[in-house]
């Protein structure tokens, strides 16, 4: 899987947050990030950074675990909530 | 229905559920449930539970995360006479083996194991038949074991808290007492019910008929969300949780949120967290407490005291009594630190099958000749009965001749702006401090120098991302110890003052 599927930018923010994930591997698109570094305390500071890189706020109803599970998951919310490509 | 001193802890449902059969008791994202239905799902299960061939006085250990069975099933096992023993998800393989021989369980429910879903484990349950009439019981008494409560050491093996009915009926009791949960409150439940802190809230909520709220435990950025949609009026917190609370609120404001109390233990919040909390959500109060789960809680505080009363912890519970003792475990004068004992009976039986730490720390008081227990922590009492922590026993140590508590120093760097959360953490005689927060090492050390006596004031700090926590969201110190000195080798950033 490669990781052209979302943009640097968004690859970078969530690398810095993959403390265990090397940085030759591949960003997979079904990492499970819980299990690379991503803490539960992380969790919240990557939802900020991440919603000031993309000018987004992430409603209520999709700060669920799901969200934070992989990349793609994560992804697929920022995406959705960023204006069309 | 049993009365006085006969009462089991399953008579708390049996008696919300006779007061107030539809009201919500427990919910959660997926189901939620009336007080008659936890009632019914907790006979069922008792039910299994014999099925299985569950006798009382067997323990039966559960490693599950919280849901609204996991709350059926500790009145479940109260029911059948058996012993509850509750234990994180989060432990590793190698502690949950070591606490599975420690309480030589006759059943072991454990969901990660099984890889079934607790709902679908359910399912069984309700095999088992429906609910009979009447009471559906048992063999335990007021004096037999109730809960077998591991708790978690920094370094030992975790060692289990062994709890009879009435002691945590009595315990239960009196915090209702102090923190009068309504029928109309909601409580907010985001930290795991193999905690103590955690799963009294479900026992509080019963007492009051109100209802529990469960969140998912670690699902951080689902918070504030969850207390915003549940309508929660009653967040229990340890620090990393209010930490994030304020985060979140700064960033998506809190509308919506109907939170009146903000109820701390586990851990200390300090002052200037607290302040934050109730800036952050205007309307709410924060009553901070004390406790350990030999004897559940030691003191309550009135809400928002800590704005009187800087640093108080409260009082002791109705019916118990705070001793502070000197080296040579006699009390000492109001104002003078030394370690804290308490008195009561919500003192529980004692450590599992481990007469010789039981001995050490479940002692006789020197001046009514009732059981005491030495918490191991040190304080003082003010002339009004406050309690006013100072330290573990294992924070306190002597450096350059002085009586020196990493929990002071933490203290003290958690007042500076800029700070967030502080861990101390020791090399011999160097001491570093590992914050996280938004300040430079070189600010956060000149400060300190300000505030603390010279033993005192670290050798170097670092500031980290994040402060690594044990499975109940206290600070791990050992981790991060281990963190920081593995770094080490390129020394701390800010090396201080000469």
């Amino acid at each position: 899987m490669t990781s052209t599927q979302w943009p640097e930018p968004f690859e970078q923010i969530l690398r810095a947050f993959l403390p265990q994930l090397g940085q030759e591997t591949p960003l997979k698109n079904d990492l499970r990030l819980a299990e690379h570094g991503l803490d539960s305390l992380a969790t919240v500071s990557l939802l900020v950074e991440v919603e000031d890189a993309f000018g987004i706020s992430i409603p209520d109803e999709f700060l669920v675990p799901d969200t934070f599970a992989t990349p793609s998951g994560l992804w697929a919310v920022v995406e959705g909530l960023s204006q069309q490509p | 229905m049993s009365t006085g001193t006969e009462e089991l802890l399953h008579d708390l449902l049996d008696q919300a559920a006779a007061r107030t059969p539809h009201r919500p008791a427990v919910s959660d994202d997926g189901l939620s449930w009336t007080f008659a239905e936890l009632r019914d799902w907790s006979v069922r299960f008792a039910r299994w539970l014999s099925l299985k061939g569950v006798r009382p006085g067997d323990r039966v250990v559960v490693r599950a995360p919280n849901s609204p069975y996991l709350a059926a099933s500790v009145f479940g096992v109260s029911r059948v006479g058996a012993v509850f023993v509750p234990i994180s998800p989060a432990v590793s393989a190698y502690q949950f083996g070591h606490i599975v021989k420690d309480a030589d369980p006759a059943l072991v429910l454990d969901e990660g194991h099984m890889h079934t879903p607790w709902t679908e484990f359910a399912a069984s349950w309700a095999k088992a038949g429906p609910a009979p009439e009447g009471k559906a019981t048992t063999g335990g008494h007021a004096k037999s074991l109730a809960l077998l409560m591991y708790t978690s050491g920094s370094t030992a093996m975790p060692k289990g808290v062994a709890c009879q009915h009435d002691q945590v009926l009595y315990a239960v009791k009196a915090i209702a007492e102090r923190l009068s949960y309504t029928s109309t409150d909601v409580i907010f439940l985001a930290l795991p019910m193999s905690f103590d802190y955690g799963l009294y809230q479900l026992f509080l909520s019963v007492v009051a008929s109100a209802q529990l709220s469960i969140g998912t435990v670690g699902d951080t950025a689902g918070l504030l969300p969850g207390i915003r949609r549940s309508g929660a009026t009653i967040v229990p917190v340890v620090p990393t949780l209010a930490v994030l609370l304020v985060r979140m609120a700064a960033r998506r404001g809190v509308s919506g949120c109907r939170v009146r109390l903000f109820t701390n233990t586990g851990a200390r919040l300090g002052t200037p967290l607290a302040r934050q909390l109730r800036e952050s959500f205007p309307g709410a109060a924060v009553t901070q407490m004390f406790g350990i789960t030999e004897c559940k809680r030691v003191s309550i505080g009135l809400p928002d005291e800590d704005l009187i009363r800087e640093g108080s912890l409260g009082t002791a519970l109705r019916g118990t009594i705070i001793r502070v003792l000197d080296d040579r475990g006699l009390p000492v004068k109001a104002g003078v630190e030394g370690q804290i004992a308490v008195v009561g009976p919500h003192v529980m039986r004692g450590y599992w099958r481990a007469p010789d730490l039981t001995n050490e720390r479940f002692v006789k008081d020197p001046v009514s000749g009732e059981r005491m227990l030495l918490t191991g922590d040190y304080g003082l009492l003010d002339l009004s009965g406050n309690l006013y922590f100072r330290g573990r026993r294992d924070d306190i140590f002597k450096r350059r001749g002085m009586r020196v508590s990493a929990s002071e120093i933490e203290a003290a760097a958690e007042e500076v702006s800029g700070v967030a959360r502080a861990a101390l953490v020791r090399e011999g005689e160097r001491l570093y401090l590992a914050v996280t927060g938004s300040i430079s090492p070189s600010a956060l050390l000149e400060e300190l120098t300000r505030r603390l006596e010279p033993a005192k004031r670290p050798d170097a700090c670092v500031i980290v991302p994040e402060l690594e926590l044990t499975t109940n969201g206290k600070v791990d110190r050992a981790a991060v110890a281990r963190r920081i000195l593995s770094q080490s080798g390129a020394s701390p950033v800010g090396d201080g003052h000469a």
